[in-house]
């Protein structure tokens, strides 16, 4: 009896590996076109606060002559809680939107239910210098005023020092240092964020991921969530490296005066498509 | 003649040899006196199919060319996944320096060019340790291709990416016989596998491991496999299968276990750990008795490696914290002991001896 030829023979192999790689490479940079086809979904204009070099690489500078920027935000309400940063960003409400069951009571059983619901993805709104980081500044500002009125109160004791100087500190690296993006709102519908927040030039809408958080275990609102993006880096093309091959990893005191347009395309996927000097001054 | 793998030839060389051996013992026992006519034939015979194997296969045929082809084994592993670093940090190394397009070419152009070597090589190569090299090679590359990319134009990851590399190593393993690339594409199937399940229950791709149920599916399909693709012509396949299925099957049931709010049931926490207790310990007892019924080894083997790991561990549970350490390990001990005298009476049972 003649035996059966093999089916995966070696002219097979090649042509089924050939077309599955030239097939996804087609497919990979046909997605990448569409992205950044058509009108933005928005175009931002960033600085150092905003987009610092990625300290999280793998490999140190010698090995990776890579450069990739990170978007550095923060939540609307600062509370540090449990270890992570976390807030009260969203309502009860549209934590239920978003497809989190939130339960009413927020005894044991009813915090241990929550906080076992998976993570979800959604689509989350970043704003840029807008009313929410001016909240911010105010809230900072406030808080300073306070620890000043009741250092006079209380006396020159250190206590009340050392929280004046944490205010003015605070008060200060919000001016100056810390991002001017933050995040205010999140959906599962990126088209509904983008009719609300239409300003394409102040609001970044990017994919994210929320997780089921305890805010307070003991006073409301009980229940959060807290978020991740999930492409927070941006690659800087070969192109524009020596334009920015200055960039800092961290804030120095002697800010960069350039700044860096990030657009978003189609698939609310980020790309650096300019590098801004600043004007020169008129003579 | 039907077409033989190289496996099939070592076996068979192998079967010569025992064969050899214990015609060689029952001669000097005088048990057994083939004729001279007899001893010639068989000798001309075993030398010509030998000698065909050693030509057309590249088989070991004494103990000398066995050790060092598993010199060779171990040098080809070595170097496949050396050079696969090096490829590795050489793109990353050299990155800045090439434009975008020019990135992108040779990304590409990269896994083509190791496909390319890959197929010639394997034209030639008897032996199949070079092919293999470079088997392992082009699937670095085709990785490195698509995750590159992803993280030049700052795609956001996705599972997707799971699939082609799990093709490519599937398509690459079965050309090349090539267990270590099965293994790769098994690792990716099942995380693709998973990350969908999860997916549909609408969790992010890469919090799979939240929910270790979402293995489940994956084991089932890897365990059916064997069943109902063939894999005779590939050496070890179908033991692999198995072993990644019940591997899938028996971790995450060791991890619930333990952790019962890990997974998708809505009962009290305690309730699921026990429940999932319970179906390890059927489940395994169920592989071993399968393993023996079917000789399937590393079914037995496998199962009998987790039954005796879910027995110590619930033996941790209940008498860690209760009893002297010293006390504890001679209870593991002793029950290690019954557990020999009960194998080797179903071993005397099986051979047909007195229980």
């Amino acid at each position: 009896m003649t035996p059966r030829k093999p089916w995966l023979t070696g002219k097979r192999t090649l042509l089924l590996a050939l077309a599955l790689m030239l097939g996804c490479n087609a497919l990979l940079l046909a997605g990448v076109a569409y992205n950044r086809s058509g009108v933005p979904d928005s175009v931002l204009t960033l600085s150092e606060r905003e987009l610092m070099r990625d300290s999280s690489r793998l490999l140190d500078e010698g090995d990776d002559s890579s450069l990739r920027l990170e978007l550095q935000w923060r939540y609307p309400h600062d509370s540090a809680q449990r270890g992570y940063y976390l807030s009260d960003w969203l309502s009860r409400e549209r934590l239920h939107e978003l497809g989190f069951s939130v339960p009413a009571a927020h005894d044991r059983p009813a915090r241990r239910q929550y906080q076992r619901q998976l993570s979800r993805t959604a689509y989350l709104v970043l704003e840029f210098d807008g009313p929410a980081y001016q909240a911010l500044l105010q809230h900072a500002h406030d808080k300073l005023s306070e620890a000043k009125a009741t250092l006079a109160k209380q006396g020159q004791k250190k206590r009340w020092q050392d929280e004046l100087d944490a205010a003015e500190e605070h008060h200060q690296a919000l001016h100056q240092r810390h991002s001017r993006l933050v995040l205010i709102d999140a959906d599962l519908s990126a088209q509904r964020l983008r009719q609300r927040y239409a300003d394409r030039s102040r609001y970044l809408i990017v994919p994210g991921q929320l997780a089921p958080r305890l805010l307070h275990p003991d006073r409301a609102p009980y229940y959060s969530a807290q978020a991740t993006l999930l492409n927070p880096h941006i690659q800087i093309p070969t192109e524009l490296h020596a334009a920015l091959q200055d960039w800092p990893e961290r804030w120095t005191k002697n800010p960069l005066p350039q700044r860096v347009q990030i657009s978003t395309g189609q698939r609310y996927e980020s790309w650096l498509s300019a590098v801004l000097k600043p004007p020169k001054p008129a003579p | 003649m039907s077409e033989v793998t190289r496996e099939q030839a070592q076996q068979r060389a192998a079967q010569i040899q025992a064969f050899h051996d214990e015609l060689s013992l029952l001669e000097r026992q005088q048990v057994l006196n083939l004729s001279e006519g007899q001893r010639q034939q068989l000798a001309q015979h075993h030398q010509q199919l030998l000698q065909r194997f050693a030509e057309q296969l590249d088989i070991d045929t004494n103990l000398h060319s066995q050790q060092l082809s598993l010199g060779m084994r171990i040098a080809s592993l070595f170097g496949a996944l050396t050079l696969a670093c090096a490829l590795f940090f050489l793109f990353y190394r050299f990155w800045g320096v090439f434009s975008t397009p020019l990135q992108v070419a040779v990304l590409i152009g990269t896994s083509v060019a190791s496909l390319a070597l890959t197929l010639g090589i394997s034209r030639v190569d008897r032996s199949g340790y070079y092919s293999k090299l470079a088997a392992l090679l082009c699937f670095t590359a085709f990785v490195l291709n698509l995750s590159l990319l992803g993280q030049m134009f700052n795609i956001t990851p996705s599972d997707k990416a799971l699939l082609p590399w799990g093709a490519l190593a599937l398509l690459l393993a079965y050309h090349c016989r090539l267990r270590l690339l099965l293994v790769a594409a098994i690792v990716c199937g099942t995380a693709f596998v998973a990350a969908r399940v999860g997916a549909w229950a609408g969790i992010y791709w890469l919090s799979l491991g939240e929910r270790p149920e979402n293995f489940f599916p994956a084991a089932a399909l890897l365990l059916a496999i064997p069943s109902l693709l063939s894999q005779q012509r590939w050496h070890g396949f179908a033991a692999t299968y198995r072993i990644s299925g019940l591997l899938c099957l028996y971790l995450p049931l060791l991890v619930l276990g333990y952790w019962g709010d890990g997974s998708y049931l809505t009962w009290h926490a305690a309730a699921i750990e026990y429940g999932y207790q319970i179906a390890a310990f059927v489940l395994s007892a169920l592989g071993v008795a399968a393993g023996i019924r079917w000789q399937l080894t590393e079914v037995r083997n496998t199962s009998l490696v987790f039954l005796l790991l879910y027995l110590y561990t619930k033996f941790f549970d209940w008498w860690w914290e209760l009893l002297p350490k010293y006390l504890f390990f001679l209870l593991l001990g002793l029950v290690s002991l019954l557990l020999i005298v009960v194998f080797s009476r179903w071993r005397r049972v099986s051979q047909g001896g007195q229980s």
